[in-house]
């Protein structure tokens, strides 16, 4: 009997299992058939909707409430149990044997005609494989699924919907917020690397205009009120800095500049340890080798000392000093001024983009642009073309043009070293001259020289090789 | 285990009681086999049969013949409009016993037997329709103050004719409801006239066999309110007659037009029983969908009391009760 019973236990245990996949299958293909059914005729009007909530977000969205209200008034209960053994009696002829046997396994006395019945019911189920009789069959959403995916998908591809202002907007702030904070990274990189103390901060404040505004604590318009109030503070920035003390003003270009201030660290590392005691003692000689092959440095100190040979150790010291604090100065100058020039910019085109906005978006724009204006704001606005996420790229200024790039190579065994250069993005030509990079190698040779690395013998040879290429050059 | 061989043995011998009645009845009576079926159902309930059919169909020879094969005593009562019930239940006579003094001696009537057919029970009037239903229903009758006690197994078979209604007397609802089941007779069909000719004009065949006698009818009685019955077939049933009243939570769209009263308790517990009944002599252990539908319409077409409408309409009883077996859910 306890054969039999188990076998009725079992059986019935499986089919109850099995019908309670089965169950679960169909109520996830519901999900998603409905889940997909809605958000398909949600595309249309998926403009209104915030930008974070993208069609598959939506799309999972409901699926998650599908499946949840599916889940729960599909919910297995005692019925369903109950009527899933009718079926199997009434599929196998067995005239509610198994449902009977059923509720006796349920009791704890059982009458001998009770066992009875379980042991019929024992031996008419052994052989049988519920996964067998009681097949998957698929509903009509089943097969429907399929097709409506694919329009779904096609939809979402060809970005079938309207384009309403408020979602264009807000594409926008958060391109400019990108933009912005992305800016600020690189400044602060840089200022960090050459230590310009006022550019560091600008570019501070400017990643955290650019947190606030990505995070939706700043709208738009308050970005773009903030992004000219900025550039109007750093103009003034740039004009107090002005005023101070400048060794070379004639020099604006950033490369040159990196190129000096490269050439400052590379003599004074050449200098002695100990300073002179005295002032107007000369120059050795190889000192004043090493400064000919410094052509920027070698510039100024020719502006200030016009007789090399009457310049002492201790006056050149105090010059190199100087001269020092002003390059980097005036690097932070020109870097704020780099930053004026783009947040202004930036200011413009998110500007233009709103208008952009308003106009695809049927509304009427607060004020009305000249049609210079709407041209430039239609070449920057976002969605001219479907999914031309890469010109909304384009449309803001170019941050990068004068920055100095880096050009990267192994100089000795074990050690790399970077020659920062002054070109044009890739593909267009270089603006850096012959004698810059000379001079560049030049600089990097006398750094190499000033270290032990090189034995003794081979430094004057090293050192003639590179004032020989300057020459060749100026002989051609 | 042994118990359990002892029970299966005992499904088995009464499957093959009822099949040995029915091939026995089979020789006496042409057709009917359904009849039969429900006439011995309710001889195993210890319920009692109304059938109802025209003159002529072998109502008294199917009564008769089940009493012979189950060798039980049989008795008929003609219902007439002048029938007493003393004239059912017997009376006191005044008689002298061996003193010579005088006593009253009980002189039993027709219904001390174990198989009586009250034939056109309508004819007569009510007063002797209650008693014999009161003996139906207690199984004892009260004469003179003193109670006598009928034989079991204790059987009616009242029969009465649905065309010839004048100078009746139609039993009221409350009294049909005590009859087990309603039976009706039909018409045989061509084959079974022929063969029916045949039986009755030919030279007489051997007397009926007798298959099962009192004490296994009070047994198998035992044996059918042991069969399990799932609460699910159990639900089934008590939907079906929840179906038949129209005021019922579940009621059938046709029952709330056409019927007026629906089936009283009795009819689920003659459904019920009835059914346990058809499982044992099918010599199965437990009660199926199919034994309650089986046993459906007998249990409850003279439970459900139509209304004028369904009598314009000529909508009957069995066309409601099939409309609510078609459309009862098994399983919810």
């Amino acid at each position: 009997m306890i054969e039999q019973e188990q076998t009725v236990r079992q059986k019935i245990s499986d089919l109850l299992g099995w019908e309670w996949t089965k169950r679960r299958e169909k109520t996830l293909i519901s999900s998603l058939f409905y889940a997909l059914l809605v958000s398909s005729f949600l595309l249309p009007a998926q403009g209104w909707l915030p930008l974070w909530l993208s069609p598959f977000s939506v799309l999972l969205l409901f699926f998650v409430i599908f499946s949840a209200f599916f889940f729960l008034s599909r919910r297995w209960s005692e019925s369903d149990s109950r009527r899933t053994v009718w079926l199997l009696d009434d599929q196998l002829h067995l005239a509610a044997r198994t449902l009977t046997a059923r509720e006796i396994l349920g009791r704890e006395s059982r009458a001998p005609t009770e066992l009875l019945v379980l042991r019929e019911a024992g031996d008419r189920l052994k052989s049988v494989e519920p996964k067998r009789l009681f097949k998957r069959s698929y509903s009509w959403d089943f097969f429907l699924t399929p097709t409506i995916l694919v329009f779904w998908f096609l939809a979402v591809w060809f970005d079938v919907g309207v384009h309403t202002g408020h979602r264009l907007e807000e594409s926008g702030r958060l391109s400019t917020g990108r933009k912005l904070k992305a800016f600020s990274g690189e400044i602060q990189q840089r200022s960090k690397t050459q230590g310009l103390t006022e550019s560091l901060k600008v570019a501070e404040n400017m990643e955290s205009l650019a947190e606030k505004n990505l995070q939706g604590q700043l709208s738009e318009k308050a970005l773009n009120e903030n992004l000219t109030g900025m550039a109007g503070k750093v103009g003034e920035m740039i004009s107090q800095s002005a005023q101070g003390p400048g060794i070379s003003p004639t020099r604006t270009n950033q490369g040159e500049l990196v190129d000096l201030r490269s050439e400052i660290d590379a003599f004074k590392r050449a200098l002695p340890v100990q300073p002179p005691r005295q002032a107007g003692t000369g120059l050795e000689p190889d000192l004043l080798g090493r400064l000919a092959a410094l052509p920027h440095l070698s510039g100024e100190v020719e502006n200030r000392f016009p007789e090399a040979d009457k310049m002492g150790e201790k006056e050149l010291r105090d010059f190199l000093e100087q001269l020092d604090r002003s390059v980097r100065a005036q690097m932070d100058r020109l870097t704020l001024s780099e930053i004026q020039q783009y947040l202004e910019e930036l200011a413009q085109a998110a500007e233009g983009e709103t208008l952009e906005s308003m106009r695809q978006a049927g509304r009427e724009a607060p004020g009305k642009l000249s049609e210079g204006e709407k041209a430039d704001a239609r070449g920057s606005a976002v969605g001219t073309e479907p999914g031309s996420k890469e010109e909304r790229e384009q449309a803001l200024p170019s941050f990068q043009a004068q920055a100095p790039r880096q050009l990267k190579g192994r100089l000795a065994e074990g050690k790399s070293r970077s020659l920062p250069l002054n070109i044009e993005a890739p593909g267009g030509k270089s603006k850096v001259s012959e004698e810059e990079v000379i001079a560049n190698y030049r600089r990097q040779a006398e750094e190499d020289l000033a270290s032990e690395k090189i034995p003794e013998g081979l430094k004057d040879t090293i050192r003639k090789y590179f004032l020989s290429l300057g020459k060749a050059e100026k002989q051609k | 285990m042994e118990a359990l061989e002892e029970i299966q043995e005992r499904m088995t011998g009464c499957r093959r009681a009822f099949e040995e009645l029915k091939a026995e009845m089979g020789r006496a009576v042409v057709g009917h086999e359904d009849l039969i079926e429900h006439v011995f159902i309710a001889l195993v309930c210890g319920g009692h049969c109304l059938l109802e059919g025209v003159p002529g169909l072998g109502k008294t020879l199917m009564v008769r013949s089940l009493g012979e094969i189950l060798n039980l005593s049989f008795s008929r009562i003609q219902f007439t409009p002048d029938l007493m019930p003393a004239d059912i239940t017997g009376t006191n006579i005044l008689t002298e016993d061996g003193l010579g003094k005088k006593v009253f001696d009980f002189q039993r009537g027709p219904i001390f037997a174990h198989v009586v057919l009250a034939d056109e029970i309508n004819r007569a009037t009510p007063k002797t329709q209650s008693a014999l239903l009161e003996a139906m229903q207690e199984q004892s009758v009260t004469v003179g103050g003193k109670l006598h006690r009928l034989e079991s197994p204790f059987m009616v078979l009242a029969t009465q004719n649905p065309i010839e209604m004048e100078g009746t007397y139609p039993l009221p609802e409350a009294q049909i409801d005590r009859f087990f089941f309603k039976l009706l007779l039909r018409y045989p069909s061509h084959a079974e006239l022929a063969r029916i000719a045949d039986l009755t004009t030919a030279a007489p065949s051997l007397p009926l066999r007798e298959v099962l006698d009192g004490e296994s009818v009070l047994r198998i009685r035992r044996w059918v309110r042991e069969v399990p019955i799932a609460e699910a077939v159990k639900d089934f049933a008590v939907r079906l007659v929840l179906s038949t009243h129209p005021q019922g939570e579940n009621s059938l769209p046709m029952a709330q037009k056409y019927i007026q009263y629906g089936s009283s308790p009795r009819g689920l517990q003659s459904l019920i029983l009835a059914a346990k009944a058809r499982a044992l002599l099918s010599g199965r252990p437990n009660v199926s969908f199919e034994d309650i539908r089986a046993v459906a319409l007998p249990s409850l077409r003279h439970r459900v009391i139509l209304n004028l409408e369904a009598d314009a309409g000529g909508v009957s009883a069995e066309t409601v009760l099939a409309e609510a077996l078609e459309r009862v859910a098994e399983v919810l």
